[in-house]
Formats: structure tokens, sequence, C-alpha cells
């Protein structure tokens, strides 16, 4: 009898109600199924990798087709590109499918943006002239960086530091680059935006990089994918429809003599495109079919002709089986983000919508749980292996290399009562057997959500593997309810909310499926993305531009007109900055990003994801013309709030309150970086580094009052009212805003990576943050060391205001292993992050991993290839993230007992 | 005035999760009476304001020199490399610490605060929506009894909130506020030492007879409705032997006891007894070797005790 | 002839393959990327009767399909219509 027993059996004898007292110890996680293994050791190995065979194809096919109707044109370049591409099928796969020929491949978009290439072009066709390497140089270093291709080596060629080109293929690239020199969305939109009066205003934004990126960069995606019309009527049935559709529309404008023709036309591509995804499954069934022909394994042979017959169905028919509709749903989603540069395509609730098929497989005894599990662990590995090529900056800098595809569990159903079924248990589990980056696993948090399921995402969480996140169903539930009432959002629609990519909030519906005789209402995305719009606005720069007078000392722009007050007042400095910089900032920023995005809509019109988005099929409009059921998803990326905010406090505190100093004492102190050597000079981009120079005694006074000055995360009211008054302010000034969608904007406070390199931008702030280091990450993180009185403290300093208000918030929290060790540390983890949505918090995430692990990581990554952090609202791989972040990942402060 | 009483906290943590069933608040009181050898809060036993050096913390290697001045009694120096040190004979005398006020990295430290009574609540009442149905309140050190005055009326008022509390005492204590205190409590963590009356002397410079005593008084108390578990920090050579253990089992059977936690000894006080100026002599010895923990648990188990080791508990 | 040459080969990335028949990983460059006598030409546009006059970049023309068009020699065909080997 084990000692634990013995424990058990003296406390019931000595009369203590021992009711809730289970297994102290944790459970030991079952290994992941062989397959399993054998395939992600593959991944392990694989190089983020792009070749040419979709660009090629979508670009002759588009050029082939020139002059035709705009979204009839494009949907014959994807269908043919889609259609062409080389299916690979592994031994051991049961799911098949991947976004290229490649395992972690990608590929350009030149129709996009071509600049980057062309400006290469000679320099990129210097290197395939040049001789070949020797055969000892045409290996690659593994390990440190893991799949990114960070530099050429052999015949590779590294592109934007992160995937490898085959050298063979440049040539292919350049002339299709080419092709695109003149009329990609980035040229096109480029043309308008300099035809604006205003235009240089916003060149000194992104130039001085205060504003990160341009929409056109990562156009789509932040949004939730809807599976609902391939699984309700399959492929043929959806070309039967399109006809009929055909047939009624063409050539009928009804009632609407601007976008009524277009529905004729909608249909046309919607048909074409259902035929060109058809024609990508049917080639994995012929390849799959010709693999078994060569196989001599009667087993493998007998998986692969189970994947051809599985691609045969799902090519034309509803799906019959679980594993069906799975792999309908995989190929869905590839359809989707292989349309644009997409990052945060979100899976949804995925447990919710094949439901029907799990129900059914498991009463009829045609499968089980085990089964289920290990098809769900194929799948994520499919869903890690995700890859997207965005330009340069983008890729690496900001997503950290991950496409946030981010799969819902929870929440509420049609009916009210909580979703969380069977499958969702399974989903769970295959994600703490198969540990792997994606998909990243969301819990809806409701009070209706059972507790063994809360209690079954606590043991995972304790796994250290970032996820599942946390976030506030009633939270979401009502932003969605305030945010979406103009455009006639439901309490049922509402239900039906998810996270977009991270943690966009997006809408959804739930929709009839027939399926075994029965209706199911499932789930799915009713709205575009809900991340493009004003990217990621590093606020604590726009503080030291106020105070620098518009000047950015740093790149030597005048960003912004000199607004030559005193600002001798804090109310006056306020005004500057909340009325005149950011209010320039933002309307000059909607104009731009509207003009990128119209681009985008008018060359680069959305096929597959309009044919799969609620409503569009029904309304026969595209996204473009707002035919999804809600178009209210255009927004403003913030970054660095708590900076701002402990910025803020200390210039209130020290210059205004207190007198202690005045404004022109703390800018000298700032300019001077408090005396203290800057990121750059000493490569530690964290708290943890301040190098003295000799001007150091002459700050240090004020630097220590800066440290020392309120800072949030205390439950410190002096701090934590200037949070609520940012909060106050921005939102008029979001409902103000008016997208290319002609509808109102929101805030999206997430920094995804972007803490880093804004950071990095930005001089000493009045926080005491000094010049290069990262920003706190997230909205509601502190910053690192910052907060001295205990997590109740911060989450009593987070739920200040209404998290409603907002699209979502942001907290990362760091738990030592230790404190939540045991069945007993499950449910003290289940109580702190109860805790926190209880107070209204949206949303809540744990790394549990201790930093002295990490610190050996970061020396000796090779050791640590499979380890898993939580950056900002997706899991990474440590080794694939920069050295900015991993030492903000470190120095957050650490949870223990 | 019963309001303006005050307590000498020096810590309050939250989420604290070894401390009690559930997640707590931890608040931690000065002074003890008690003067454990291998104690790990030594900056706990005086009640009064104290320095705390943190070396780690300490920027001296990049350069920074802001304590150069800070210390009016002449008792912080830096030495040929230009690391701080104190002159801790000069700074045990000190009950103002202004040197702590310079120090933007926080290594030189003062944690003493005086909360009243009103204070400590509005603390406890931020975290109380935050515990779960399970958790609350444990008072620990230092030694909490040492504050009686202000911890009862911390207790009543607890009580009428309802929360969920816990104290980690060394029982060291009269019987009057033993019980004072005791009354209004629900969780208690007591801690024996030893059951030898000069080894428990010798290791922490008090007799073992009131601890006992109070203990026994508590176990047949009609006024106590809370959860009793005895408490060992065992430490090899001191009190980890069969004879130790069986003297307490037999205690324990006596008064109806049924629940121990020993707590593992490891070296982890040794920095603070340097920060504090002082020569931590486990520095080197008394670390329980792994097989010797679970020999003390079964032999508690085998006499029907249940017998919990570290943080495995069943709350 | 290359393994990356050969009907068996599965692409993995931009250095390696997977040989189907071995199911070992088989590079694409340097030692041990030369195919085995099992070897099967694979489906490759410079395999094709329909692809002519490539240069020495591998860009050559496609007389496959109605238009005629320019392609890549490295290009996959398996999924393509109106390949047919040479």
């Amino acid at each position: 009898m084990s000692n634990e027993a013995k424990i058990q059996e003296i406390l019931k004898r000595r009369g203590l109600d021992v009711s809730d007292v289970t297994d102290f110890a944790d459970e030991v996680v079952p290994e992941p199924s062989p397959r399993f293994t054998k395939l992600i050791n593959i991944y392990y190995m694989m190089k983020n990798t792009i070749d040419m065979e979709y660009p090629y194809w979508y670009n002759r096919v588009w050029w082939e087709n020139d002059g035709d109707i705009t979204e009839i044109r494009r949907a014959k370049a994807e269908a043919a590109a889609l259609s062409h591409m080389t299916p690979t099928i592994l031994p051991g796969e049961l799911l098949f499918g991947n976004k290229t020929r490649n395992f972690r491949g990608a590929f350009c978009f030149p129709w996009v943006d071509a600049s980057f290439f062309n400006a290469a072009a000679e320099a990129m066709m210097a290197g395939v002239d040049a001789p070949p390497m020797a055969a000892a140089d045409a290996v690659s270093v593994v390990g440190a960086g893991g799949g990114n291709v960070t530099k050429d080596f052999g015949n590779v060629v590294s592109i934007a530091q992160k995937f490898g080109l085959r050298r063979e293929e440049v040539p292919c690239l350049v002339k299709v680059a080419k092709y695109w020199d003149n009329g990609s969305v980035e040229r096109v939109s480029a043309r308008l935006a300099e035809a604006r009066p205003d235009y240089q205003k916003w060149a000194g934004y992104r130039n001085s990089v205060l504003v990160m990126f341009d929409s056109w960069a990562i156009p789509q995606g932040r949004e939730v994918i809807n599976y609902y019309v391939p699984l309700e009527y399959g492929f043929d049935k959806i070309i039967e429809l399109c006809d009929e559709k055909i047939a009624e529309t063409l050539g009928e404008a009804g009632d609407d003599g601007i976008l009524g023709m277009s529905r004729g036309y909608y249909y046309m591509a919607c048909k074409t495109i259902a035929q060109g995804v058809s024609k990508w499954i049917e080639n994995y069934a012929r390849r799959a079919e010709y693999l078994a022909a060569h196989e001599t394994d009667e087993v493998q042979k007998k998986e692969y002709l189970d994947i051809a017959a599985v691609a045969h169905h799902i090519a034309h028919k509803q799906p019959e089986t679980f594993r069906q509709a799975l792999n309908l749903t995989l190929m869905c989603h590839y359809g989707v983000v292989n349309e644009d540069p997409h990052s945060g395509q979100s899976i949804g609730r995925l447990g919710q919508i094949l439901y029907p098929w799990y129900e059914k497989d498991i009463a009829d005894g045609t499968t089980t749980d085990e089964e289920v599990i290990e098809l769900l662990e194929l799948y994520r590995i499919k869903i890690t292996a995700i890859e997207c090529f965005a330009s340069s900056g983008v890729t690496g800098g900001v997503l950290s290399g991950n496409t946030f595809n981010n799969l819902s569990l929870g929440g509420l159903g049609y009916d009210g009562l909580t979703a969380v079924n069977p499958l969702e248990y399974l989903i769970v589990e295959a994600g703490m057997r198969g540990k792997s980056t994606q998909p990243t696993l969301s819990l809806l948090y409701d009070e209706k959500t059972p507790e063994s399921f809360l209690l079954k995402v606590a043991q995972c969480i304790k796994l250290g593997l970032g996820y599942p996140a946390i976030m506030n169903n009633q939270g979401g539930m009502n932003y969605m309810l305030r945010h979406y009432q103009p455009e006639g959002m439901t309490i049922y629609d509402a239900r039906a909310w998810a996270p977009g990519g991270c943690l966009e909030s997006s809408p959804g519906c739930f929709q009839p499926l027939h399926y075994n005789g029965k209706t199911y209402m499932i789930p799915g995305g009713a709205g575009p993305t809900a991340g493009t719009g004003i990217h990621f606005t590093g606020m604590p720069k726009l503080l030291e531009l106020v105070l620098s007078n518009g000047f950015d000392r740093r790149t030597g722009i005048q960003v912004f007109e000199p607004h030559n007050r005193k600002l001798d007042t804090y109310e006056g400095l306020l005004d500057v900055y909340y009325n005149v910089y950011l209010q320039e900032l933002l309307e000059v920023s909607n104009r731009m990003n509207n003009l990128q995005m119209d681009t985008h809509r008018k060359i680069c019109p959305t096929v597959w994801a309009s044919l799969l988005k609620a409503d569009c099929f029904a309304n026969g409009q595209n996204q473009s013309h707002l035919g999804a059921r809600y178009n209210g998803t255009i927004n403003f990326e913030s970054c660095g709030t708590i900076n701002l905010i402990n910025s803020l406090a200390s210039i209130k505190k020290n210059v205004y309150d207190d007198k202690k100093y005045t404004l022109e004492e703390m800018k000298d102190a700032m300019w001077n970086n408090f005396g203290f050597k800057t990121a750059f000079e000493t490569g530690v981009f964290s708290p943890d580094r301040r190098e003295a120079t000799e001007l150091a005694p002459k700050y240090e006074k004020i630097f220590n009052d800066c440290v020392n000055a309120p800072k949030y995360g205390n439950a410190d009211d002096y701090v934590d009212s200037i949070l609520v008054d940012y909060e106050d302010r921005m939102l008029p000034k979001m409902l103000a805003l008016r997208s290319y969608m002609g509808k109102q904007y929101y805030m999206c406070q997430i920094s995804v990576s972007t803490h880093g390199p804004q950071g990095a931008i930005t001089l000493a702030s009045a926080d005491g943050r000094l010049c290069g280091t990262t920003y706190a990450d997230a909205s509601m993180s502190p910053a690192p060391t910052t907060d001295k009185n205990g997590i109740y403290a911060l989450f009593t300093s987070a739920t200040c205001y209404d998290h409603a208000m907002c699209q979502n918030s942001q907290m990362n929290v760091k738990i030592h292993p230790s404190a939540i060790k045991g069945t007993q540390g499950t449910h003290k983890l289940l109580d702190v992050y109860r805790a926190y949505m209880r107070k209204g918090g949206f949303h809540i995430q744990f790394n549990v991993t201790s930093s002295k692990t990490l610190r050996e990581a970061q020396a000796k990554p090779d050791d640590y290839r499979d380890l898993m952090v939580r950056v900002a609202g997706f899991t990474q791989y440590w080794c694939e993230i920069g050295k900015p972040i991993q030492d903000e990942v470190i120095f957050r402060t650490e949870y223990d007992s | 005035m019963p309001q303006d009483t005050t307590g000498m906290i020096f810590d309050i943590q939250s989420y604290s999760v070894h401390d009690g069933p559930g997640c707590r608040t931890n608040v931690f009181f000065v002074g003890c009476p008690l003067q454990c050898r291998w104690c790990a809060n030594p900056e706990s036993w005086a009640v009064k304001k104290h320095l705390l050096f943190a070396e780690r913390s300490c920027k001296w290697d990049q350069g920074c020199t802001a304590c150069r001045d800070a210390c009016p009694n002449g008792s912080l120096k830096f030495n040929d490399q230009g690391k701080p040190c104190v002159d801790w004979a000069i700074c045990n005398k000190c009950e103002t610490i202004e040197c702590s006020e310079v120090c933007a990295a926080h290594a030189l430290k003062q944690c003493v605060r005086f909360l009243t009574v009103d204070d400590l609540m509005k603390v406890l009442m931020r975290d109380f929506p935050n515990w779960g149905s399970n958790g609350g309140v444990t008072f620990s050190g230092g030694e909490p009894l040492l504050h009686h005055e202000f911890l009862d009326q911390v207790l009543q008022r607890c009580r009428k909130e309802q929360m969920h509390t816990a104290i980690e005492t060394s029982g060291f204590a009269s019987p009057e506020v033993f019980k004072k205190i005791f009354r209004n409590l629900n969780f208690a963590f007591i801690d024996v030492k030893n059951m030898d009356e000069e080894m428990h002397k010798w290791g922490t410079g008090v007799s073992n007879k009131p601890i006992l005593n109070n203990i026994a008084t508590l176990a047949h108390a009609d006024w106590w409705r809370g959860r009793l578990v005895l408490r060992q920090p065992t430490i090899h050579g001191y009190n980890d032997s069969t004879e130790n253990a069986k003297r307490l089992i037999e205690f324990m059977n006596e008064n109806g006891l049924f629940e121990i936690n020993l707590l593992r000894f490891h070296r982890m006080g040794g920095t603070k007894w340097e920060q504090l100026g002082k020569v931590y002599e486990y520095n080197d010895h008394g670390d329980m070797p792994e097989e010797r923990m679970l020999a003390l648990q079964e032999l508690y188990l085998d006499n029907d005790i249940a017998c919990y080791i570290g943080e495995d508990t069943p709350f | 002839m290359k393994h990356c040459e050969c009907a068996n080969f599965l692409h993995l990335d931009c250095e390696k393959g997977m040989c189907a028949l071995s199911k070992m990983i088989v590079p694409i460059d340097g030692e041990g990327s030369d195919a085995c006598p099992r070897f099967e030409e694979g489906f490759m546009c410079q395999f094709c009767k329909h692809f002519s006059d490539a240069d020495k970049y591998g860009i050559g023309s496609c007389k496959g399909y109605d238009k005629e068009n320019w392609a890549y020699a490295q290009c996959g065909a398996f999924s393509c219509e109106k390949f047919e080997r040479k």
C-alpha cells in the first residue's frame, strides 16, 4: 500500500472529512502515439522553406486571364496554384495535406509586395551565377535558431533571415516578381498614399518606427475561419449550388445598383475555387495511390490507400467520419492561409464543430477515444508546421515565427449552456501528450464551464507548454454586444465569438449542420480580419515625442510638427499627447491603412475565405463587399501601454505633484539615459543590466525617484487611475474613426513580439526604463520587477477598468513549477485563473518554467530544442525567438511560494 | 484606542500555496522569541527596523556608487573593488535605515512596515476574492503570537468577514495569549522542534514545555474547532532520530493528534544571515537525506499518524 | 541522377527529402545526394515533353496548355494534368 493510501486511511479512520482528498501526485501524462513522435522528430529537423510552385502558377494564370473581372480572375489564379502544387504524404501519416510540398513550407506573394525581391534581383541573380560551393559547405548548422534559415548556405538562399529557397528557383522568383513591380498592393497603395497631403507625416511615423508596419504586410488573419459550408454540403453540392445561384443572379442587379451585379461574379468565383480546392484534395488521393502501388510493406500500403479513400470522399461529399471531417477542415484551413500572407487564422471551436462526427463514430463503435487522440496529436503537427511568409521585418520581428492558429474550447453554445463536450477533453489531452506549439489552445472561461474541464485545462497549463490561455467568455460576449451593436449583434451570435489569432476577439455565429439525421448548431467566424488597421504603435515612444517637441532624437526625424507648448501642467501634457499627437497619428494612419486595405481588396479580393465566411455565400458577396455578417473588425494596435502609464505616473508625481524636478531636468535625464549605457551597448534588453557611465552620479537621484514612482500592478490607485483615464480617453477616439469598411474602430491591446523592436527605438522613459530595453509585454503584464505586492494586487490593478471596452487585454504570468505541484496544485492554479476571470480580466496565460531553466536554455539552445514558452499570445519554441524577447521572458516576475 | 494598534510586518505574500489549505495570503510578522540555529529568516528575530543587503541585486559591478554617502553613521564603505560593505556592528544599532532610500536596485532594503488593523484588513479584503473556496489568510513570521493584541483584533475582524484563518507558530506563548488567539483560528501549524527539553533549549534557546502544554490544552479545548497540524523542520543530526519521533508519536497519540508535516531541512538561510552580519552555522550540515525522511514517514504512518513530507499535503 | 529528381522523393525542405522506398532522409546536395539503382524519373517540368528551350537558369517554354507560357525546369508536375514524359 502506498504512503498516500495509508494517509487517506488514517484520516478517514480519524474522522476527518477526506472527500476532497485525492491523489497528491500529478497524474502521469501518457506518451504521445509513436506516429506523433516520429513525425515531430522530423519536424524538429526541418528548415523553413519557400518554393515557387504556387507563385508560378498563380502568376501564370493571373496574367493569362488579363482583362477578366477581378474576383473571377483571382479565383482562377488561386485554383490553378492550389491544384498544381506537389502533394507530399509521408509514411506514417494519417492526416494528409500541407501548405506547400515542404514540411514547414511557405511561399512569397509578389502580387502583395514585390519591391523587396525586385530591389534584390540583381544580387540574387549574381548569387545564382556564382560557382557552386564545395560539398562540405553545403551542410547547414542545425540547432540554435531551430528551423530558421538565417543565412545562405550551399545551394540555399536565405530569404528574410527565416526561409530557405533553393538556388535553382531564384530565377523563377526574380521573373515572377518583375510582373508585379508596378502593380503590387504595396506599390499601388503607396502611390495613392503619396497623393495625400499628409503623406510625409505617415512616412515619419514609419521611419521612426513609431508605427510598426503596413497593413498589406499581413493583410488577412486575426480572424476565425468558418468550416460550415464544406462540412454541410461537400464540394460537389457546393458546385451545384453555385450553378443554381449563377443562373439566378448573373446579370441580375436586384435592388442594388452598386453591388447587385457582383453576386453573379461572386458565385462564378466560388465555383472556380471550389473546383480548384476539390482537385487539390484529389491530387493527394492520386499521390497516395501512387505511393501505395510502390509500397512493399502491407501495413503502410493500406495506410496510403486509406488516405486515398478519405481524400476521394472529401474532395466531393460531406464527410462521413470524424477522420474525414477533421481532414476536410485541415484542407480548408490550408486553402485560406495560402490565399494571402496570413497570420492568426484561428481554427475556432473545433471540438464543437466536429462533435457530430465524433458522436456518431463513438456511438457506432467505429472509432475509439484513443484513435481520436492520435488523430488530434497528428493534427497538432500539421498546424504547428504552418508557416507564413510576410515581408522580412514582419515575419521574424513581429510574429516570432508563430502563425497563431488558435483553437478555442469551452464558452457557451447556441442554447446558452456550456459548450464543453467530450471531444474537447480529447483536444486538451492531445495537447498534453503531443507537445507542440500549435494550435495554441484558448479556454473561453465561463461560470457554466464544468469544474472537471477547468481542472483538465489547469493540468495542461502545468506542463509548461504555455497553453491553454484563459479568456473571459462573458467579457468577450459583452465586447461583442457593445462593439457590434450597430451591426445588429444578437445574444446568440455573441455566444459564438472566439479569439482570432492570439486574442483578437472575433465575431461569430451558429449555423445549422445536418448530419446523422440530426441538426447541430455549429459555431464559426462571421467577420473578416480582426487585426488589421493601425498597426503596433509605441505608446511610450509617442510620449517621448511629446517631450521632445515632435523630434525623434534617435533618427533625427521631425515626426510631428513642434507643438511648442510649455507643458507646465499635467493636464497640458495629456492634452498634447491625446488630443494633438495621438489624434493626428490616428487620423493619418487610418487613411493610409484604409488605402492599403482597400487596394488589397481591389487587387486581391479573398475568394476561398469569402466562400467560407458566414453569410457571404448566402448574400452572394465576398468579404470585400461586406459580405460577412459583421464588418467593424478594424483596429488600433497599441504597444507598451504599461510603460506609458508608469511614465505618466512618474512625471505626474516627480514633476507636477511633488515638484521634485522640472520637466527640463526629467528630459535631460531621459536623453542621457540616466547616465547608463544603452541596451545596444550592453547587449542585454532587460532591466537587469544597467552599466554606469561617468554621468551616472549626476542622475542617480532622479533615476531612483523614477524607479520608485508609483507603478502599475501594485493596487496603487495613484497609477491605476491613470490607466482608467487612458482607457476612457481611447474608447471615444476609436468609435470616431472610420475604417475602409465604413465602420468604427476598437482597441487591440496586444504586443505580439513588437515590444522588443519598439522598446529598441525608444529612449529612456520616465518610469526608469532604459534606452532600448524591451517594453513590458502585452497590456496588463507589469513591467518586469515592478510588481512588488504580489499577484492579487496585480489582478486588482489590471481590472481597474472594464475590459469589455476593448477587443482584448493581455496578462502574462510566470509561475514557478513548484508552486502548483500535485493535484492540490492543480486546484490552486484553477483558483488563481478563476480569481482573475471573476474580477473581469479578459485574458491570462502562464509560463510554468523557472527562470533558471530559461537561462540555461539561452546558454545551450541545442539542449532545449523542444522547450516552449508563452510569449505575447502564443506558444513558441524557445530557440526560435529573438534575444530581446528571451530576456524579457526571463526577467518577468516569477510567482512562487 | 484599539484601532491604532499596529503590527510590525515584514512581508505580505499573496498566492501563498503551501501554508494552509488552498490559495492564501501570508502575513509575516517581525520578531521571534526563539533563536533557532538553522533559522531561514533571521532578519525577523528583532522587533525593530533593520537593513537587508541583497548583494546579488547590487549593481556595484556595473559602476553604481549611489550609496556612497547614504549612511550617516558611516556603516557603508566600499572595498578595494568598489563593492559596498556593511559594518554590521554599527548597522545593527540603527533604527532609521535611511540608506535604503538611495538604492534604485533595491539591494539595500528595509522591509519592516507598521500597519494598523485597518491597513491590514484593507489588504486582506482586496485579496479575499482571489483565494477560492478553501483558501484564506495565514499569519506567520517571525512569531505572530508576539503581536497578540494586534493579531487578536485582526482575527476578530476576519471572523466577522468569514475569512478562513490559519497560523504558523512556534506555540511559544502564555496560555492566556495562546487561547485568546486560537479561539478565532480555523487552522494551525505548530512547530515541535524537539521532544527533549535540553535539546530544544540548545537548538532554539527556549524550553519546549510551554509549547507542549499549549498543544495539549488545545487538543482538549472545547473552544477549539479548527484543524491542528504539527510541524517539524527535520534537521539531520538534531531531531531526525527514531527516539525523538517515537516520543512525539506518543505525545500525539496521548492527545488525539494525528497530522504532522515534516519539512525537510535545506540550507537556504545562509545569505540572509550574511546580509545581517551574522554567522550561519548550518552552512555545511543538517541536510536531510531523502531516505531518512521516508523512514520517518513510515514510522508515523505505522503508528496511525498521517505524516506529510514537505509540500505533499492533502490541502 | 539525384534523389530529388526521383518519383519516390518526398519533399521535406530546402536541403533534404525522404525516400518513399527506404524511408530514409536523403540530402538534395552534396554527399549522398546521388540516386540509387531504384531511381525512377520524377514528376517535374524538365521531364515533360511540353517543356522545351530551357536557358542556363532552367527557364524554358511550356506548350502543354492552350496558351504557351514560360515555365521552369524544377517545377513539380505531379499535379499537372498536361504532364507527359519526354
